[in-house]
């Protein structure tokens, strides 16, 4: 079939009357709704949080005001109980966000688009110290299904969270992801609404690790499962994290995807133009089962 | 180059993409209704974000890679609730005029990547190189899927209908001589 023939198919279908545009009105009431709800599900989650105790406050980056951590059941939960002590998972986490550890864990390192791309993931069982450290230094915290996430910028640094009952996820990304600071204080301002998308979820055979805003996304969630760097098929089937992550967990953001069709040394200079040198880092607090210890 | 377009522009603009994309949807969602609910999301994002999107050379590219990621995670989310459709093929519903009906019909029956790039390339108008983005495939992958779709499609209307299968012999057979 030709070209031309398809072409002259598709122009008769477009100009079908029944899909000539419904009034603009549609469009913008359905915007004006949704930034009220963003407005009315912050302000609601915080309420609710502050009667049971558990949560979160809207905190804006220039506004630090203290969290109150996540308590409550979490508190007796078997698996929280067996944690190793606060101070010794405090030293862990201080690592973590530093990010000093780049560049050790090179078989570890996500290759994707021609590139390292530097993210690195945190898995632990929940800790209330941990939980109580990280919802501290939030810049922003929302109460999600049975879960707190919290978005902090930290220098060059952002980290993006989730702490449930039964474990903490965080992904730590140079804040250079979002080239414009003013659109990072967007993002975070806009953390404490329900749209919008940084996902963490998994579902059978494909791992969606996360995506932005539904709009452009590292394409992670085309990437089948047994396909995945050895390391990391290995991170998300000891941890079943298909269970942690069958939620669609949205948090804020957007990203712009690279021109995957670039030869590799255009793709290679985009890269490195926005992100500098990155590579996905695990940091995995849980393999190693025995409590830490100071030394 | 940018293009900045006034707020104004937007209303101009998204009734002129508006069939276009809600088409596009249609025949890759083999769903009206989707297409249509998703069509509604894009352009709802466009909005509220048109002072970035309307300075794009072309916005339409970023609405269709938008619409497309929506209805990936729309149908992904089907998926698992248990909803898809076994294969059963939907009428796409957009009321193809009728002298179009089969070839619409053997369109839904393509594959869903080759029917999701003859969308974008037909029906939406992309380039190839907007399609390999929103797809998020190399331009060459997207070539061989069209290319493959096209065949497919004549090789399917010549064996329902007995037609000649490339344009030429369509053409060779049509002539009527004065």
């Amino acid at each position: 079939m030709s070209p031309t023939e398809l072409e002259r198919a598709a122009g008769r279908l477009v100009g079908e009357p029944t899909l000539a545009a419904p009034p603009l009105e549609r469009i913008t009431e359905r915007v004006d709704q949704r930034r009220r709800r963003r407005r009315g599900a912050f302000g609601g989650a915080v309420a609710a949080l502050a009667l049971v105790g558990v949560g979160a406050l809207a905190l804006r980056p220039d506004t630090p005001v203290p969290v109150v951590a996540t308590g409550g059941d979490h508190a007796t939960d078997a698996e929280a109980s067996t944690e190793p002590s606060g101070g010794d998972v405090d030293d862990d986490a201080h690592d973590d966000l530093s990010g000093d550890h780049h560049g050790s864990d090179k078989e570890g390192g996500l290759h994707w688009f021609g590139g390292p791309v530097d993210l690195s993931v945190r898995s632990e069982p929940f800790s209330q110290e941990v939980a109580d450290e990280l919802a501290a230094s939030a810049d922003q915290t929302i109460a999600l299904p049975d879960a707190t996430a919290y978005v902090t910028r930290d220098g060059d640094r952002v980290m993006i969270g989730v702490v449930s009952a039964e474990r903490i996820l965080q992904i730590e990304a140079p804040a250079s992801l979002f080239p414009d600071s003013s659109e990072l204080d967007e993002l975070i301002e806009k953390f404490g609404g329900v749209e919008g998308g940084l996902r963490f979820f998994h579902d059978g055979g494909e791992l969606p690790l996360w995506m932005f805003d539904g709009e452009t996304k590292f394409p992670f969630e085309q990437l089948p499962l047994e396909e995945l760097p050895e390391e990391l098929r290995k991170f998300m089937e000891d941890r079943e994290l298909g269970e942690l992550w069958g939620e669609e967990w949205k948090l804020f953001g957007e990203f712009e995807l690279p021109p995957l069709d670039a030869p590799p040394e255009e793709l290679e200079k985009w890269l490195e133009d926005r992100f500098g040198e990155f590579k996905l880092r695990f940091d995995d607090h849980a393999r190693d089962e025995t409590p830490t210890t100071s030394t | 180059m940018v293009h900045h377009r006034s707020p104004g522009e937007f209303e101009s603009w998204y009734r002129s993409e508006h069939p276009r994309i809600v088409a596009s949807l249609a025949v890759t969602a083999r769903d009206r209704d989707v297409a249509l609910e998703v069509a509604a999301e894009a352009f709802v994002r466009a909005y509220e974000r048109w002072d970035r999107v309307g300075a794009m050379e072309r916005p339409g590219g970023w609405l269709h890679r938008t619409a497309l990621n929506l209805l990936k995670r729309r149908l992904r989310r089907r998926r698992l609730e248990g909803e898809l459709l076994s294969g059963t093929i939907v009428p796409i519903g957009v009321g193809p005029t009728e002298v179009d009906v089969d070839l619409w019909r053997a369109v839904e029956a393509l594959p869903d990547r080759t029917r999701t790039a003859v969308a974008l390339r037909y029906v939406a108008d992309l380039t190839e190189p907007e399609i390999a983005k929103a797809m998020g495939v190399s331009r060459g992958t997207v070539a061989t899927l069209l290319s493959r779709g096209r065949n497919s499609l004549g090789d399917h209307l010549a064996s329902s209908h007995g037609l000649p299968e490339t344009a030429h012999e369509r053409e060779e057979q049509s002539y009527v001589p004065h």
